[in-house]
């Protein structure tokens, strides 16, 4: 995202283009930031004081506040978010534990890239929505479908970003690590494993947020509880500040679980620190 | 291994990969692998009975079902009023993303206004937006197409927009110093370069949309091919749900394997093709 | 050099002997053959500083593949003090143009890696050793730095610890400086040729720059621009190494910088008829 505070090409002429390209990044921010409560100052005048929107549909940013002090106060997100989180955890742990072996299969093995790699890359172009009626069919309305949902969302993003960062492993770094003497076997874990550690993180990365996805649709579509639940449920009753601040809930574990990714690739690969990703 | 010089990059077939196989044997072999797959299939289901078929029905009766489908007309006039959602939703989509995309991209100070709005929406997984998109536009098509077009826009617009910021400046000059005009530094400088992005932000975008059209049609409504597979699959009737499965796995391919042609076709100069 | 010892060479038998080294490569995208190398036939004696001089895409990489075992010849051979390569060795060390160092290991991770491959970490000393070569090429004090920290002349520095502390009879050098600023290569081709002269190290030493080649080598190899052949070899004859040859004998170097110049100049007409 920080494509939004890049120089860019320019066709001239543009004073304040000149003026913001001038301006450091924490003046960008801190401008961004400024930006952010005047707008959100605009939002509350335009629908909740003016009422040029119908609050019902999009509404102020008062009444998301006030919806989120309802949940939390009702006890409905206590009641809901438990089991979107369990589901989602099971569901994004199966897929690490299924992607992470094939991914390095499909990596290393030219038979493995060959056949499964089509079949994967068939049901992966093939968005996770179309598998849930049969998800709903095979494991009732428990969390079931969600896992299965979270599971097959974040599954393929990981497995491929492996696959490729084995398949891309700089040639020369090979060669130096077999002019020094590094046997075939030696080479997996010196140098392809680690090389491919941050296109993992990178897969990973991707997967958070395929996985949320996943668990939007699966709970959207007929779960009895999870934050899906209470939106829906929300949304029937008109009471759309609280559905919105339940997904805002959504949106901040989401940005939680990118940012505890990113931390522990920093823990795990200190090496990619800093490094533009 | 590759090695490179001045003639260009010739790759050799690395060591740990000593047997070269044409494309066509890994063809054959794929199809046989997948025929197996369908035998064991068959087998596990509707010989020795260790599937119950009324969960997962042997390939033959999923078939069978796709044939009734596909001689079916409701079939084709819920892909059909699927499809046209979708093609509705992503030409909006990709018009105003597109356009949005390279105003945003040439724009510093238009980027710096609009940044926090479309970074907020770029976070929020819009799926969760459905449901108050069913309850504004209804339950017709009105609030699909909606769906579609805010969950493909973001793709379009972001992906245009990486394009154009890389355009070096250097580039937009000597460009201009041969006489170029703001037009043409537009249409033969910036398109062609922001094309390759935008083609893979409509990829994403198809995939997206699609998402959208199904899921909408899940929550509300009575037509189309996402409430057909719904109905299927609450009726318990699994060979015809497999099969509508089998339908959407080929739409979606097809759809991306187009654009991947198109890619090729109009930007022949791009090196990755596989972007998703 | 002096002439006492280039005597005591001429004497031994060579170190390095390739005969008739022919590689052609299979181009994938056009399905025809390359050939990259032609019956090339070379002895490099113990001691000796041979550079390899040739215009992009000549071979000379691949001659040096080959000597380091990472490329098979198609037909002929190379001869390591009587033995044929069959693969890389320890005898044999590389310094590659892009440096190739492990983005995940730290400076003296980086040194230490040919050690731990041969197995060597058992030896008591071996500490001793990494921190030897890294002070040797003026890395002190960036042992714990990332590649991706340092400039690529002191990424290549590294390259040159990584090798020496392997102690090879053999340090192949592919275009060592070519990915490094001006500025620094020349400060580092003096260096390296004084680690070359202290440690009396066997190089083969790939270069496209006709400085290198003169103020590194004892011998140059010309290599002509195609198929991969041997234009000529050349005796430089003059006394130390690096920029104090120029100083030496500023006529010879002055003649044989023109002599190689129109040979180069000659063979890139011919390449691009």
């Amino acid at each position: 995202m920080t494509s939004f505070l890049a120089t860019g090409p320019s066709l001239g002429g543009s004073r304040v283009g000149a003026w913001l390209a001038g301006l450091s990044l924490r003046s960008r921010i801190l401008l961004i930031s400024a930006e952010v409560v005047v707008m959100l100052a605009l939002w509350q005048l335009v629908v909740g004081v003016f009422r040029w929107i119908n609050p019902v549909f999009v509404p102020a940013p008062l009444s998301i506040f006030s919806g989120l002090g309802d949940i939390l106060s009702s006890g409905a997100v206590a009641a809901n978010a438990p089991a979107s989180l369990q589901a989602w955890v099971v569901g994004f742990g199966l897929a690490l534990v299924i992607a992470i072996p094939l991914g390095l299969l499909l990596g290393v093995s030219l038979p493995v890239d060959r056949i499964v790699g089509p079949i994967a890359w068939a049901i992966y172009a093939t968005p996770s929505v179309a598998y849930q009626p049969l998800a709903k069919a095979w494991f009732g309305f428990g969390i079931g479908p969600v896992v299965f949902l979270v599971l097959v969302s974040a599954v393929f993003p990981i497995m491929f970003n492996l696959a490729a960062g084995i398949r891309t492993t700089n040639t020369s770094i090979i060669s130096a690590a077999k002019v020094y003497g590094a046997s075939k076997f030696r080479l997996y874990p010196a140098i392809y494993l680690p090389s491919t550690v941050p296109f993992l993180f990178a897969g990973l990365r991707q997967g958070v947020v395929l996985a949320t996805i996943g668990m939007m649709v699966a709970e959207l579509s007929g779960a009895a509880v999870g934050m899906g639940a209470l939106i829906i449920r929300s949304t029937n009753t008109y009471q759309v500040g609280q559905a919105f601040a339940a997904i805002m809930l959504v949106v901040i574990f989401t940005i939680s679980m990118v940012q505890v990714t990113t931390l522990v690739e920093r823990w795990v690969a200190p090496w990619t620190r800093g490094a533009g990703k | 291994m590759t090695i490179s010089s001045a003639t260009g990059i010739i790759h050799i077939d690395p060591d740990r990969r000593p047997i070269k196989t044409s494309n066509t044997t890994w063809r054959i072999r794929l199809t046989l692998v997948i025929l197996a797959f369908l035998l064991i299939w068959q087998a596990a289901v509707a010989w020795f009975k260790l599937i119950p078929s009324n969960f997962l029905p042997a390939p033959t009766e999923v078939s069978v079902a796709f044939g009734e489908l596909v001689v079916n007309p409701n079939f084709w006039s819920a892909l059909a009023f699927s499809l046209g959602n979708m093609a509705v939703g992503l030409a909006m989509a990709i018009g105003v993303g597109v356009f949005v995309g390279i105003a945003l991209g040439l724009s510093p100070a238009l980027r710096i206004t609009v940044a926090p709005f479309l970074w907020l929406l770029y976070s929020t997984p819009k799926v969760a937006l459905a449901p108050i998109f069913i309850l504004a536009l209804g339950l017709g098509s009105a609030s699909k197409i909606g769906l579609v077009f805010l969950l493909a826009v973001f793709p379009v617009l972001l992906n245009t927009m990486e394009g154009t910021l890389t355009v070096s400046p250097s580039l937009v000059n000597a460009a201009r110093v041969y006489g170029a005009s703001r037009f043409s530094v537009g249409w033969k400088i910036i398109a062609p370069a922001t094309l390759p992005f935008s083609l893979v932000g409509i990829q994403r975008a198809v995939a997206l949309g699609f998402t959208g059209e199904i899921l909408g049609e899940f929550l509300g409504g009575a037509g189309g091919i996402g409430h057909m597979l719904e109905y299927a699959a609450y009726k318990f009737l699994m060979d015809e749900a497999l099969a509508i499965v089998f339908v959407m796995v080929i739409v979606s391919n097809l759809s991306l394997g187009l654009i991947s042609i198109v890619r090729r076709k109009l930007a022949p100069w791009d090196t990755d093709q596989k972007g998703m | 050099m002096t002439t006492e010892t280039a005597q005591r060479r001429a004497s031994t038998a060579p170190l390095i002997s390739a005969r008739g080294v022919t590689v052609k490569f299979d181009v994938a995208r056009t399905g025809k053959q390359m050939i990259a190398l032609s019956n090339i036939d070379l002895d490099v004696m113990e001691g000796e500083c041979v550079t390899v001089l040739g215009p992009s895409g000549c071979g000379k990489t691949t001659f040096m593949n080959v000597v380091a075992g990472l490329v098979k010849p198609t037909s002929g051979s190379v001869f390591i003090d009587g033995d044929e390569v069959s693969g890389p060795g320890p005898d044999r060390a590389v310094v590659f143009q892009d440096y190739a160092l492990l983005p995940w290991r730290t400076v003296f991770d980086n040194v230490r890696f040919g050690l731990e491959m041969q197995k060597k970490l058992s030896d008591g000393d071996w500490r001793d050793r990494v921190q030897n070569a890294i002070d040797m090429v003026g890395l002190s004090g960036f042992e714990s730095s990332y590649p991706r920290e340092l400039s690529g002349g002191m990424q290549q520095r590294v390259g040159l610890a990584r090798a020496f502390v392997a102690e090879p009879r053999i340090l192949l050098m592919d275009e060592p400086l070519g990915a490094v600023d001006a500025l620094t290569r020349e400060v580092m081709r003096d260096e390296i040729g004084k680690l070359i002269a202290q440690t009396g190290k066997t190089v083969l030493f790939i270069t496209h720059s006709i400085e290198e080649a003169i103020l590194l080598g004892d011998r140059i190899v010309v290599f002509k621009s195609k198929p991969g052949e041997i234009k000529e070899i050349i005796t430089t004859g003059i006394e130390g190494m690096g920029s104090e040859r120029n100083a030496q004998n500023d006529e010879r170097f002055h003649e044989l910088r023109e002599h190689l110049w129109s040979v180069l100049a000659n063979e890139a007409a011919a390449a691009s008829k």
